[in-house]
């Protein structure tokens, strides 16, 4: 395993949006250097020692000899031939040079490679090529080493791609610190120390009362031990079982594309890249039904109330496949949801901040419709993770292992990351706890843009209350009730609280 | 030094100096979508001449145009296409990086995706001329290369 000595890691950001525009640097958080109108970020990362990152050892992606900044600095005298290269162009930031050349068709994109040994390394940018296919071949890939030679032997099925890629050379002199890290997180292992935290309480055969009373309506994360021991799932949910079960007829959800669970298959275990592709399905038990019959909901979740809506009710369970380094970044549940994510095949690390606690790093929009946070999930650990250490308010970390069962309460903050191939079943639920949270949410005037898997999402509020007040009559009155109740107590907690503390206060009569 | 409030910015001009000493007026609302003459605004104030050295009187007056459009909220599609249908490949090069260094971000995405337009099915020399690069490869690279990209010659405007 080779090792790196990395400072000064530019942190790339980027903010998840649905529709993928320019986003020029908006954080007030990065300092800008004006040198030659460089919009390049840098985020300085204060490392008590030099710390070294472990390349994983198999085979990893194309780097083309691309060098960090950094190297052309301890080479006074060198020429970066990233500039040189690119003319005119050099003026712009990598990932202006990146936008403009994700605009091009490929065969376009194949013949600027040529132009030069920059456009040669800027034009095997993988991530272009990945968006080039999932535009395009939106009924499903065959994945052929990389994302390149996917698109090119899928449009030119006649060219030996395969020989070409072993033959593609490496260029000197070229230093970019966001080429450098783009290839540097699509290779990264996780770090040990990054997974040792394991502060979240487990439990194992409590009973329902005792979770509703101590996790659930106290909206605490919990782990849950030997709940779904009896899933079929549990036991014959591997490639063979599931390949021959779902067949060649049906596609599952990947990303933006459906593609047949093979194909995905193939893919997973070629892929090496910062942010891999994983499956997920809400619609996996309509495909195949067997699959909804392997599994059944625990007993701590059994109280769904959207059920109510019955065909209605948005999506609500997936099915989630994926490689190891496939995850999500920081992100809250839609719908002032909770949910439970039970861990069928491999393993997955959890973080989880509580919903008053912004993670370090992330940047949500006032109404919560956007989401800025580093480009990977690897990223956030190598910029961010350190930080937690010191912070007061630590977050609940975890590995769930197969077998077990993590409840996210409504709120929390959460970034997970599959640590080997997983397949995990995720639902998300309202109960009585949190019914009057999901009814505000619902209410909100942008609440049609943040909700997710209806098609009629204006009227959801309505139709979920009227269905509610249809199959429990009053029910929400009663809770209201209870709310207003509990905030008067907690009033005048808070106040006899703040009088004890005011020493001057004193009953004199 | 304090910012002086922006009510009084609604019909407040800033002046520009190109590059090549000539001055514009623009309105202050249409200067604050170009990040970088509001970045200067803020570090020199609003009353003073605003120096743009890598932007001259040739394509100023264009951005200037295309701002005055936006700030009525009239940029359409239509008024995109007129405004670089008549403009060669090198103008069009020249308005795109001067967006670029005043930070105009919707022009600038909307001139980029014209320069993107423009080089589909251009042959590499011309790309080479068009943005002033050099050719580093060896003619050995460079015949390895075509091998490597053989597939992509179909469509060429120019020959190979």
């Amino acid at each position: 395993m080779r090792s790196l000595i990395m400072k000064n890691l530019l942190s790339r950001i980027k903010t998840r949006r649905k529709n993928n525009k320019f986003i020029r640097n908006r954080n007030k958080n990065i300092l800008k250097h004006k040198k030659n109108q460089n919009r390049i970020s840098v985020i300085e990362e204060e490392e008590d020692t030099e710390e070294g990152f472990s390349i994983k050892s198999s085979a990893p992606s194309q780097t083309h000899g691309v060098q960090p900044l950094g190297n052309l600095y301890l080479n006074p005298g060198s020429i970066n031939s990233r500039d040189t290269g690119l003319g005119n162009l050099h003026t712009l930031t990598d990932e202006l040079v990146l936008d403009i050349l994700g605009f091009l068709d490929g065969t376009s994109l194949g013949v600027l490679a040529s132009v030069s040994k920059s456009f040669y390394v800027f034009t095997n940018h993988e991530p272009i090529w990945r968006n080039l296919v999932l535009d395009n071949l939106i009924d499903g890939f065959q994945y052929n080493g990389s994302w390149k030679s996917t698109f090119v032997s899928a449009y030119y099925p006649s060219f030996d791609i395969s020989s070409s890629d072993r033959r593609s050379f490496k260029v000197r002199d070229f230093y970019s610190d966001y080429l450098f890290q783009s290839w540097l997180c699509a290779n990264l292992e996780m770090k040990p120390e990054w997974l040792e935290r394991d502060n979240i309480v487990r439990k194992r055969g409590i009973s329902v009362e005792e979770f509703v009373a101590s996790f659930e309506e106290v909206n605490k994360p919990v782990l849950l031990e030997g709940c779904i021991d009896n899933w079929d799932a549990l036991r014959n949910w591997d490639r063979d079982y599931l390949v021959k079960l779902c067949g060649d007829d049906v596609k599952f959800a990947v990303g933006p594309v459906e593609m047949k669970l093979r194909d995905y298959y193939r893919y997973s275990d070629q892929v090496r890249e910062e942010r891999p592709l994983y499956l997920f399905d809400p619609k996996f038990a309509e495909k195949v039904p067997k699959l909804g019959l392997d599994y059944e909901v625990p007993v701590y979740f059994r109280e769904d109330l959207f059920d109510v809506l019955g065909n209605e009710r948005p999506d609500y369970r997936w099915i989630i496949m994926g490689p190891a380094g496939s995850g999500s970044s920081f992100h809250v549940d839609p719908n002032s949801t909770s949910a439970w994510n039970a861990v069928i095949k491999g393993s997955k690390k959890w973080i989880l901040f509580p919903p008053d606690v912004i993670p370090p790093g992330v940047h949500p929009s006032p109404d919560g419709a956007e989401v800025a946070s580093p480009v990977s999930i690897i990223e956030w650990f190598m910029n961010f993770y350190g930080a937690t250490k010191n912070w007061k308010k630590r977050p609940i970390e975890c590995i769930c292992k197969a077998g077990e069962v993590i409840f996210v309460p409504n709120g929390w903050w959460h970034l997970v990351i599959n640590l080997e191939e997983s397949i995990a079943i995720t639902q998300n639920y309202v109960s009585r706890r949190n019914l009057l949270n999901v009814l505000d949410f619902l209410k909100r005037p942008n609440a049609s843009t943040l909700v997710s898997g209806t098609k009629d999402r204006v009227n959801l509020h309505d139709k979920f209350k009227n269905a509610i007040e249809a199959s429990f009559p009053g029910a929400i009155d009663e809770l209201t009730q209870k709310e207003e109740e509990k905030k008067i107590q907690q009033r005048k907690l808070s106040f006899w609280d703040s009088v004890a503390d005011v020493g001057a206060f004193k009953f004199s009569f | 030094m304090a910012q002086e409030a922006s009510s009084s910015t609604s019909s407040k001009t800033i002046s520009l100096k190109t590059g090549d000493g000539e001055i514009f007026e623009i309105e202050a609302s249409a200067a604050k979508q170009m990040k970088t003459v509001q970045r200067l605004i803020d570090d020199l104030g609003d009353d003073i001449t605003i120096p743009l050295h890598n932007v001259f009187s040739k394509e100023l007056p264009k951005i200037i145009e295309y701002y005055k459009k936006d700030i009525t909220g009239e940029i359409t599609k239509d008024f995109e296409a007129e405004f670089v249908k008549d403009l060669n490949d090198d103008e069009v090069k020249v308005l795109f990086l001067a967006a670029n260094y005043l930070d105009a971000n919707k022009l600038f995405e909307f001139l980029s995706q014209n320069i993107a337009d423009r080089l589909e099915s251009k042959s590499v020399e011309y790309v080479r001329k068009y943005f002033g690069v050099e050719n580093d490869f060896t003619p050995e690279e460079e015949s390895k290369l075509r091998e490597e990209r053989a597939w992509s010659f179909r469509g060429i405007k120019e020959d190979e």
